[in-house]
């Protein structure tokens, strides 16, 4: 689904004007960014965490060079579902779906 | 700022940067989770855009040991959760480490600078083009006049003179030798020279007495010896490069006459470093290897590949279109004054202008990403202090 759809569809659900919407959901994507940027933790109930951690640098091995590489420290980002919505999702077969 | 936010924290911030209501703030992201979590069953993956991709991946029911009891239990197939970053949210979140790049590592890792494969480069000779040459020469003879001031040190004032009266000779002897002579006999001249130096730095030391004695007008005559001597180096050198100038062999031989000159001359190790630094190195010349773009030239040599277009500038006439160089070609390389990190004014200039060629080869190939190369030009301008 494109952004545009998205917009649409959250419109829909909560009656208000796409531009509002589309004004919400470009600040959420700002707050994220900058949030995490600055290594805050975003707790959503009943959905998951995101949150970064930084990653040494460290000796690791390219199998296509077959050669040992460096790879330099990084920020990770990372989303830990909550047990509620892993609970939900557990069992479900997409392939039972389609 | 607390290190954890939640739900109504978010909202707030949201209202903050959007300027509208909290209620419908807190709302629509209610919405906007149900919304993932309602694709995620029902398609099993989910686009946010923004923000990255979520999935579900289902693992096969497996049997399973209990660690603890040592039990086998068995594992039912489930689902996991995956969770994949969008390319802009993760190169944001890493703008501090833009710079690293990850380099490859040759053999054991003990020194950084070893390990790190160097391809192989033709190297030009260290001195590169006559100028050069002359104000080498300039600087050389600077600094005796200098030191005839403070002190009258004949070792220091004596030592340039040598040096270039043995830079001549050998480069005389390699003139004589004809183009066909073997790399050997051209080494083993460049010794012989070597070994008559050797005499001469320990008769320097006679000097000593006599110049503190003699007057300024003996102080002049040897200033004069000295500058001619320099003139017949510079021509020396003039005739060796139009040469040699290409030729690999010639630099190798520079190579080694100087790691001679060090060991001889270990007393005056600092003057000759003085006189070395003032050589300083503009440009290289690499052969394109198999793989190799401009982008990763860049990076090899400014450890930045951003700063690519700075070669193209110089190669702009070779290279037509600057995504797409030959193997075998030989592309110059401009170093950079300062750091990738640091730039200079100059070089920010440079790499403005090397934007500025790469648009204007860009539009005439009628290539869609050319204003894009115009944009970067200006940005790195503004940076110009």
């Amino acid at each position: 689904m494109t952004k545009v759809e998205l917009i649409r569809h959250l419109a829909l659900q909560l009656e208000r004007p796409q531009t509002e919407i589309r004004k919400l959901y470009d600040s959420t994507v700002d707050v994220f960014r900058d949030k995490l940027y600055n290594g805050v933790v975003i707790s959503i109930p009943k959905f998951g965490v995101f949150s970064t951690a930084l990653k040494a640098q460290h000796i690791s091995y390219n199998p296509g060079l077959k050669k040992k590489i460096l790879i330099p420290t990084k920020n990770q980002l990372t989303f830990k579902p909550s047990s509620l919505l892993k609970e939900k999702l557990k069992f479900r077969r997409i392939e039972d779906v389609k | 700022m607390s290190n954890k936010i939640k739900f109504s924290e978010l909202g707030e911030a949201i209202v903050v940067q959007s300027g509208l209501s909290k209620n419908l703030a807190n709302n629509f992201l209610r919405k906007l989770f149900d919304y993932i979590e309602d694709s995620l069953y029902n398609d099993g993956s989910v686009r946010v855009p923004g923000i990255g991709i979520f999935r579900l991946k289902w693992k096969e029911g497996r049997e399973g040991i209990n660690p603890r009891t040592g039990e086998t239990i068995d594992i039912q197939g489930h689902n996991q959760i995956l969770f994949k970053p969008e390319a802009g949210l993760k190169r944001f979140i890493n703008s501090d480490y833009e710079n690293l790049k990850s380099e490859v590592i040759e053999e054991k890792v003990e020194d950084d600078q070893k390990i790190i494969e160097i391809p192989k480069i033709i190297e030009k000779p260290k001195i590169i083009s006559e100028p050069f040459q002359e104000t080498k020469l300039d600087f050389t003879e600077e600094i005796p006049k200098d030191k005839e001031k403070i002190i009258t040190t004949p070792f220091e004032k004596e030592y340039p003179n040598e040096d270039l009266k043995f830079q001549k000779d050998s480069k005389l002897e390699f003139n004589n030798i004809s183009d066909g002579k073997e790399k050997t006999t051209s080494l083993s001249s460049a010794a012989a020279n070597t070994y008559e130096v050797n005499p001469k730095i320990s008769e320097i030391p006679k000097y000593e007495g006599k110049i503190n004695h003699y007057d300024e007008e003996s102080k002049f005559s040897l200033k004069t010896l000295l500058l001619l001597l320099a003139l017949l180096g510079v021509l020396a050198a003039i005739i060796y490069f139009a040469f040699f100038h290409n030729s690999n062999s010639s630099s190798k031989n520079n190579k080694t006459i100087t790691l001679i000159d060090d060991k001889d001359k270990n007393i005056n190790a600092n003057k000759v470093d003085s006189t070395k630094v003032t050589v300083i190195k503009t440009e290289e010349s690499h052969v394109v290897l198999r793989g190799d773009k401009l982008w990763s030239l860049s990076e090899r040599y400014y450890k930045d590949p951003y700063l690519w277009p700075n070669i193209y500038r110089i190669n702009s006439e070779q290279i037509k279109n600057p995504d797409l160089i030959k193997i075998g070609q030989e592309i110059n390389v401009p170093m950079l004054e300062g750091e990738a990190s640091d730039l200079t004014n100059t070089d920010l200039q440079n790499i403005s202008d090397g934007y500025k060629s790469v648009y204007s080869a860009k539009k005439k190939l009628g290539k869609s990403d050319a204003d894009d190369f115009l944009n970067a030009s200006k940005k790195y301008e503004r940076q110009i202090k």
